[in-house]
């Protein structure tokens, strides 16, 4: 399964990246926009983990973007913290079910990422 | 910080609560970073131990660089709780010397997060001199914070803001100067008449650029 995941957080992202690495995916990471995109235009993810609060362009917004370009990739969003607007609009865009609150469960993850991939 | 004192310098209870929960919102958020990032290194350092035990050989230099990220995120936690409790400290007195430029300095760190989430770059020029100010400290704080959250519900792309402070004519200035036009009479207008009483309390004033691309904090005490 092949994983974009979208931070501007940089330490955050490649550590996640390298964990689900080393649990058999093959997770890319990415700090913004625009390197999202173009990362995608190259490697054909199933899977966007974005965060909810970019700079510039929030990850709904980002989402919005790569849905445009690649109509097969599914998104997980991630949040650092559970502000009411964001919890309302992250459910609405993703689901409870996608919508993880920092910091993050590994395990959880996983399991998210393989039922999203098979549904 | 009673009702009466703080009316008295120009804040009601309720902005300063709200300014409050702002400032505490905004570090909490720097703080879960901080903890998401260790966090993942803590895990990352299971996995590898989880490995280990299954044969993986692993170089000490990676260990030691997993530690070494630890210790930064510990330290910039650090930091993060130093400026939350100065700023905690900013209503202890309700007059106090402070610098103009360090309290600039860390409530621009505190803002920073916010900034970065509308792209907008803060520049702030340390000033030859210092200049230190007799005055009440949280509303001057909340005038910087404010300031800043003015430029950033204006903006609408990516912007650069360099901020200088100085004396002239026996007054201080903060000047806040941006890369574009950002802000029109009306909004600036509004906001000026939102913090008037504590402009008073400062003696101060706030003028706007002609060009709309800058503006000025003027206290003069």
């Amino acid at each position: 399964m092949r994983v974009l995941l979208i931070d501007d957080e940089e330490e955050l992202v490649s550590t996640l990246a390298e964990r689900l690495c080393i649990r058999g995916f093959q997770a890319e990471w990415v700090t913004d926009c625009r390197a999202a995109l173009a990362l995608a235009d190259e490697i054909e993810f199933d899977i966007a983990v974005i965060d909810v609060k970019m700079p510039g362009a929030s990850g709904f917004e980002i989402k919005k973007q790569l849905q445009n370009k690649f109509n097969k990739m599914k998104y997980i969003f991630l949040t650092g913290h559970g502000s009411e607007d964001d919890y309302e609009t992250g459910l609405t865009e993703a689901g409870e079910k996608y919508y993880l609150i920092k910091p993050i469960n590994i395990n959880e993850l996983v399991k998210i990422l393989q039922e999203l991939y098979n549904e | 910080m009673n009702d009466n004192i703080s009316y008295e310098f120009g804040l009601t209870q309720q902005q300063s609560l709200i300014f409050n929960g702002k400032v505490t919102a905004s570090v909490s958020h720097d703080i879960k970073n901080v903890m998401a990032i260790i966090n993942e290194n803590a895990g990352l350092l299971q996995d590898i131990s989880a490995m280990m035990e299954e044969g993986f050989v692993l170089s000490p230099h990676r260990l030691d660089g997993i530690a070494k990220k630890i210790e930064i995120q510990i330290s910039r936690a650090n930091e993060i709780i130093y400026r939350l409790n100065r700023f905690a400290h900013s209503v202890d007195e309700d007059i106090v010397e402070f610098d103009i430029y360090e309290v600039t300095e860390y409530m621009l760190k505190i803002y920073e997060r916010i900034a970065k989430s509308k792209a907008m770059k803060i520049n702030l020029i340390k000033p030859c001199k210092n200049y230190k100010i007799k005055t009440n400290l949280f509303n001057f704080e909340y005038l910087i914070w404010y300031c800043l959250d003015l430029i950033l519900k204006n903006i609408i792309k990516e912007t650069n803001l360099e901020i200088t402070i100085n004396f002239e004519n026996q007054v201080y200035n903060v000047i806040f100067n941006l890369n574009d036009k950002v802000l029109d009479e009306q909004s600036f207008n509004l906001f000026v008449k939102k913090v008037s009483r504590i402009l008073e309390s400062f003696q101060g004033n706030l003028i706007l650029g002609l060009d709309g691309k800058n503006f000025i904090l003027q206290i003069n005490i």
